[in-house]
């Protein structure tokens, strides 16, 4: 971490909370597909902020950004390599 | 003396990159786990979108238990960050207290997984049962063992504390929370992918 800056930790923590009651009611009251669209869509977001703000990414070098992105493209791209025989089989 | 401190200076710095080696390598690290459980995560997808109907195996899930287990390791992911936090401003009490929250929360974790797997495992839910459940407990056994290696490297972090051995090595509670935050973060995905969805 460079400098002496940092997030508020507490307020990241409120956030998270949020977010999951967010998911959970979505679950309980939206139905399926809207639903599980918005579910991934906040865990996405929570993820981020782990990251960005616990992890301190946002205050790291662009290498430490290729450590996390070069394998989850790998990772995205052996799955969906594996969609035309499993997923899109008629 | 003047050798030592050049040596120290040299296993805290990738020369070229400025980033501490230390660090380097637990990023290094990281980038083999995302693999690691993407490759998973992505398996269960593909097997999950590519079957006609998805059983409602996951409707026998507790969603109680899963739901207090988020609240609880999102917690302790700020309790690991606050540990960090005490070191940077050289607070060894507040770093002693963080981290045996942040064990004790780990355990919490690991407590309550156990009681889940039992649970399914008398009403006959094994690994063999069916593709769902081979998933589920290869997926969240694999993350329980992790959280089971964090909370290991935690102790050891806060037996140094207490004897006051940590502070020449203190930048290992922000590595050894690089890894936390991880588990995490795939906490955060294993919740949905398995209970909610």
């Amino acid at each position: 971490m460079e400098g002496k800056q940092h997030p508020n930790y507490f307020l990241i923590w409120v956030w998270l909370m949020v977010l999951v009651v967010v998911s959970v009611v979505a679950s309980l009251i939206l139905p399926k597909s809207l639903a599980s669209f918005l579910i991934f869509a906040v865990a996405g977001i929570k993820a981020l902020l782990v990251i960005l703000n616990y992890m301190h990414l946002k205050y790291e070098k662009p290498l430490i950004y290729a450590f996390v992105i070069v394998p989850l493209l790998f990772a995205l791209i052996l799955t969906l390599l594996l969609f035309p025989d499993f997923v899109f089989h008629g | 003396m003047k050798d030592a401190l050049n040596m120290k200076i040299e296993s805290m710095t990738l020369t070229g990159t400025g980033i501490p080696s230390g660090k380097a390598g637990v990023w290094c690290f990281l980038a083999s786990e995302i693999t690691v459980f993407g490759g998973l995560i992505g398996s269960y997808l593909v097997v999950r979108l590519g079957s006609g109907g998805w059983p409602e195996a996951s409707a026998h899930l507790s969603f109680s238990l899963a739901l207090f287990n988020t609240l609880v390791l999102l917690t302790s992911s700020m309790t690991m960050v606050l540990a960090f936090d005490a070191v940077e401003k050289g607070d060894s009490k507040k770093l002693r207290t963080f981290l045996f929250l942040t064990i004790l929360l780990g355990l919490v974790f690991l407590g309550v997984k156990a009681f889940e797997y039992a649970g399914k495992l008398a009403h006959g839910f094994t690994p063999g049962a069916g593709v769902f459940w081979s998933f589920y407990y290869g997926m969240t056994g694999l993350h329980a063992l992790h959280v089971l290696a964090g909370v290991i490297v935690n102790i050891i972090l806060f037996m140094e504390a207490l004897g006051n051995a940590l502070k020449p090595n203190e930048h290992r509670v922000e590595l050894a929370g690089l890894y936390w935050h991880f588990v995490d973060i795939v906490w955060i995905f294993l919740f949905p992918l398995l209970y909610l969805t």
